[in-house]
């Protein structure tokens, strides 16, 4: 028996089965197969996360659990772990559970900073849009940090978050800065609400969301609100021979960064110059621009935190192969059934559809 | 022994490419490399053992997707993976083709 496997309360698929059984109702015959196939694709993607974790080697001191002293949380509590992956290339057993909920600040910076920055994460879905965690059941916050050597990336697996530390000179720790963290939870949170699928304009609306609720959630760590917060999205993850540059700037997209060793930043700030090609899942992380600048354009209209009840509203309306049609629909209407209920001021309805106008939508 | 590398998307959504003949490159490149390949037993993997349909596999959100193709005299392979899937084995040869991919856009290439 593998000891991390029993440890870890859930195995939740990519696409939940509620969502699977949404997917079979969708009304198009070629859209109702693309989506059946994607589906089957991601759970072959989770079962294969499922494989090698059960493949994780065993030793002696694997059985003896974390250090002394170091707690994880009880099951279902929204509790944070954070395990150290030595900067091997793969999830760590359970004795490397570096620090739980409520354990004592460690020598380490990447260990802490993703502590904090979950600790955000979760007390902004809890306290401003009454989430209790990625799952709205108190689902636990899984962390690895230190992931493999020079590792220059960070994601979310279907169930727990992967920090590498980047190489010191291009990327410093994807652990710097909290919107990276925010984003990678975030990623959680879509898979359990609307499930957008990570391809095309779905994978799009996905990766907005996530770096929507990152900046989101970086504001209210800085104390910063529309009016003065940078709206970049990564700069703080740059290493010294990128320092300056940022990954997306939600403010006016395609601004981020152009120099010789990533090149230029892609994204789009209007349909007109949406992204066609095959890349990066459709485009995933370039047409996010779009939507993002309309989240920008809202939250300095409104305040971030109105804006993010907007957002986080469309979310819970939106499916998992939800177009940027859609998307503008339901932003439209969430806006809407907010003013009425007094959440967000008059006139915001109009704001929304004025900001999506901008971008061609 | 031919090399051809490309690497995209992960959170900073970077597209790398590298390709390479171990005959042409500086010397103690091309016996990283050898030795990586070797140790890495990239000849060896096959795609089913991965996954499925790796081509048309999104992945999980932000997972960098990896193609690498070898071909050494009778010896061929290509590989479609991602962070998920690509086996411990690959990894150092991972981050070694990154880091010349990025070496060679330094240089402008």
């Amino acid at each position: 028996m593998n000891p991390r496997k029993s440890y870890y309360p859930c195995f939740c698929t990519f696409i939940p089965p509620h969502i699977l059984e949404h997917m079979a109702k969708a009304s198009e015959e070629v859209v109702r197969e693309s989506v059946r196939e994607a589906a089957r694709l991601s759970m072959m993607q989770d079962n294969q996360i499922r494989t090698n974790r059960a493949n994780l080697p065993v030793d002696v001191a694997t059985f003896a659990g974390p250090k002394p002293g170091i707690m994880a949380p009880p099951v279902g509590t929204a509790g944070r772990e954070v395990f150290n992956c030595g900067h091997q290339w793969g999830q760590p057993p359970p004795y490397m559970l570096a620090r739980g909920e409520g354990d004592p600040v460690t020598g380490d910076d990447a260990i802490n900073a993703t502590y904090d920055a979950g600790g955000a994460v979760r007390d902004y879905y809890k306290n401003k849009l009454g989430r209790n965690s990625i799952d709205n059941l108190g689902l636990n916050q899984v962390h690895n940090v230190h992931f493999g050597e020079n590792y220059m990336n960070a994601f979310w697996d279907g169930s727990q978050m992967t920090y590498g530390d980047g190489d010191g000179m291009i990327f410093s720790s994807f652990t710097k800065d909290p919107d990276v963290i925010a984003h990678e939870l975030t990623h959680g949170v879509t898979q359990y609400t609307a499930g957008l699928i990570y391809y095309g304009q779905s994978g799009a609306l996905n990766e907005s969301m996530s770096d929507v609720f990152g900046t989101v959630i970086q504001q209210a760590i800085e104390g910063t609100t529309a009016d003065d917060a940078d709206w970049l999205i990564g700069n703080g993850i740059m290493g010294p021979e990128l320092f300056g540059e940022a990954l997306r700037s939600m403010k006016a997209p395609g601004t981020a960064y152009d120099n010789y060793i990533i090149g230029k930043d892609p994204q789009p700030d209007h349909m007109t110059r949406y992204y066609y090609g095959a890349s990066d899942n459709q485009g995933v992380h370039i047409n996010s621009g779009i939507p993002n600048k309309v989240f920008y354009l809202v939250a300095m209209d409104i305040g971030t935190d109105k804006a993010a009840l907007i957002w986080y509203a469309t979310l819970q309306r939106l499916w998992p192969n939800a177009l940027f049609g859609d998307f503008a629909f339901m932003v439209a209407d969430s806006a809407r059934l907010l003013t009425k209920n007094g959440q967000v001021p008059v006139g915001t309805t109009q704001t929304v559809r004025a900001a999506l106008r901008e971008v061609g939508l | 022994m031919q090399i051809d590398f490309a690497s995209s998307g992960g959170f900073a959504s970077i597209e790398l490419a590298y390709r390479a003949d171990t005959n042409t490159l500086l010397e103690e490149q091309a016996k990283e490399l050898a030795r990586l390949v070797e140790s890495s037993g990239a000849f060896d993997l096959r795609q089913d053992d991965l996954t499925p349909n790796p081509k048309a596999a999104a992945g999980p959100p932000d997972v960098i997707s990896y193609r690498l193709s070898l071909s050494e005299g009778a010896r061929q392979n290509t590989l479609w993976f991602n962070d998920v899937t690509a086996p411990a084995s690959l990894r150092p040869l991972l981050e070694f083709l990154r880091k010349l991919a990025l070496e060679q856009k330094r240089k402008g290439g």
